[in-house]
């Protein structure tokens, strides 16, 4: 089976330090594919590198066989790919309704004379949008300003938003980020029923969470890839033991 | 439905206008207010401040002004001077776009001294600093009256088209870039193509509130492509309020009632200007549609509490 998103020595220094270095990694369509790593291991930089928010020193990247590497950012949902930010990171003044159907607008608009219709002309936007806001649970509060929002909240707006580009793939950055326990379930069900419907890259920090829904988990450090596998390969691996604990000896 | 009554409401004023006011006045009201609601498309809506739009303002005046006196006839010379304004800020905003903040507000800034500069010493095209003088309306529309209701059905145009610009995808799209333009990219818009769209749809109603302007005294005076006049539609946006698509007229009006009526009441009727920005500035931040706001929750309290 050919990959969906293929990095091929993917590299980035900042200013000669190396932050993300060589980093070879495949996501197979239709799998929840999760990176982890210690705080400053690069994670986000790595998706900010695909995403097209930061330029890469070196390396590059394919989706679906297409060259995207250095893709600018609002390129990429046209193809297919979306993402969420590990900083709440939404439309503060317009509705929830608002966020979310300008990001489905984005892609379903069907040329420039679609930017001057009515917003009631596009029946099938406007259900679609309705649809994801009844996923991740936020129908009562359609239209709430998104500033209004709990903490909570905005992160489900967050990934409804990520959805709302009706994406193939989806690199959610620490969806949980910041979440009470009952907010984090919620968030964990959430990805689990988008799981098979979407490709998901999953950057986490809740051990958990991450060996409950993973498919294949990748281990970052230093910049590095220094693990792979599935979740329970993962937990034995002395190396990714010594990342997160420290070297005892 | 919130804006067919405040178009109604605008209707209204536009109707007792000319009775309680010289209709010369009203007119030019009027052709600021166009200005006043589309310099607000880019600052209030996409969060672009520009201090170059009297460009185009006075590209579009210069233009029609010559057309006419050049015996052009005015239906063809309206759509001409607005073309140029707009052709113009296509090339002058392609440039503005590509630098955010404090820099693009220096490039418009740059690009307004530039073309005020041309206007000055271009003395036989435009008449330099005496302006450009002598500038014909057709018999139809020669007396004041008659020249307002021409005046009157063309801001009703803009206003309706501009309404229908900010309440489509588009407009939406220009309010995402204001609220957060990393993230409006991250879902799919191209943030600089759509600031450069907000640039020139703003600066084409401009243009065009300028050719009209060109005969409302028959002169085009060189300072009404100076800077200071960019500033001067700034002022008018802070005034009437830039979170409200009808609040920039309040903004509009008050600033023509000051230089034109109460100007001859007191000379330095700039001053009073300055105190009302300051106010605005320091306590008003929404401008006049605040203040209205303010006010209508204060009487909803108190009859409330009155009630209680």
């Amino acid at each position: 089976m050919t990959p969906i998103l293929t990095c091929k020595g993917v590299s980035k220094n900042f200013g000669g330090v190396p932050a993300v270095s060589n980093v070879d990694l495949e996501v197979h369509g239709g799998h929840i594919h999760s990176i982890i790593g210690p705080n400053g291991a690069g994670k986000s930089t790595f998706f900010n590198l695909i995403s097209g928010e930061v330029p890469l020193t070196s390396g590059s990247v394919y989706f679906k066989g297409q060259e995207i590497t250095n893709f600018l950012p609002h390129q990429l949902p046209h193809l297919g790919i979306s993402r969420c930010f590990q900083q709440t990171n939404v439309f503060p003044k317009l509705t929830v309704y608002e966020n979310v159907w300008a990001a489905m607008f984005a892609r379903g608009n069907k040329g420039p004379l679609d930017f001057l219709r009515k917003a009631a002309q596009f029946p099938g936007i406007n259900q679609k949008s309705e649809d994801i806001i009844e996923e991740v649970g936020l129908s009562h509060k359609m239209s709430a300003r998104a500033e209004t929002l709990s903490h909570g909240q905005s992160r489900m707006l967050e990934v409804a938003i990520t959805l709302a580009g009706l994406p193939t793939l989806m690199l959610l950055d620490e969806p949980t980020q910041g979440l009470a326990p009952e907010a984090t379930h919620e968030m964990t069900q959430l990805i689990r029923r988008l799981a098979g419907r979407y490709t998901v890259l999953l950057i986490e920090h809740k051990m958990h969470l991450i060996m409950e829904i993973s498919d294949i988990i990748s281990v970052l450090n230093l910049g590095k890839i220094i693990a792979e596998g599935k979740p329970h390969e993962i937990q034995k691996n002395a190396l990714v033991q010594d990342a997160y604990l420290g070297r005892l000896r | 439905m919130r804006n067919t009554y405040l178009l109604l409401i605008c209707f209204g004023f536009v109707l007792i206008g000319p009775f309680v006011l010289p209709p010369t006045t009203a007119a030019e009201m009027l052709i600021f207010g166009i200005i006043a609601v589309s310099t607000n498309i880019m600052v209030g809506y996409t969060g672009l401040l520009s201090f170059g739009q009297a460009s185009f303002f006075g590209i579009g005046a210069y233009a029609c002004g010559l057309m006419l006196k050049a015996g052009v006839p005015l239906l063809l010379a309206i759509p001409a001077g607005t073309g140029l304004a707009l052709l113009i800020a296509g090339m002058v905003g392609y440039f503005c776009v590509k630098r955010t903040g404090l820099y693009f507000i220096c490039l418009t800034f740059a690009f307004n001294q530039m073309f005020y500069f041309i206007a000055y010493v271009w003395t036989g095209v435009t008449g330099g600093e005496d302006g450009l003088p002598g500038i014909p309306r057709p018999d139809l529309i020669s007396d004041p009256v008659s020249f307002y209701v021409f005046i009157a059905v063309l801001f009703f145009i803009c206003l309706l088209a501009m309404l229908r610009i900010i309440h489509s995808p588009l407009g939406l799209a220009f309010r995402l870039i204001r609220e957060n333009p990393s993230r409006a990219a991250a879902v799919g818009y191209n943030v600089r193509l759509f600031k450069w769209f907000s640039f020139i749809i703003a600066s084409a109603f401009t243009g065009l509130a300028g050719t009209v302007y060109a005969m409302l005294y028959s002169i085009v005076p060189i300072d009404q492509i100076h800077w200071l006049k960019s500033g001067d539609f700034i002022f008018m946006l802070l005034f009437g309020g830039t979170g409200n698509f009808f609040g920039p007229l309040i903004g509009a009006v008050g600033y023509i009632w000051l230089s034109d009526t109460f100007a001859v009441i007191w000379a330095r009727w700039p001053l009073l200007m300055g105190i009302v920005f300051l106010i605005v500035v320091l306590h008003l931040r929404g401008g006049v549609v605040e203040l209205i706001g303010r006010a209508y929750r204060f009487a909803i309290r108190e009859r409330a509490e009155a009630t209680a």
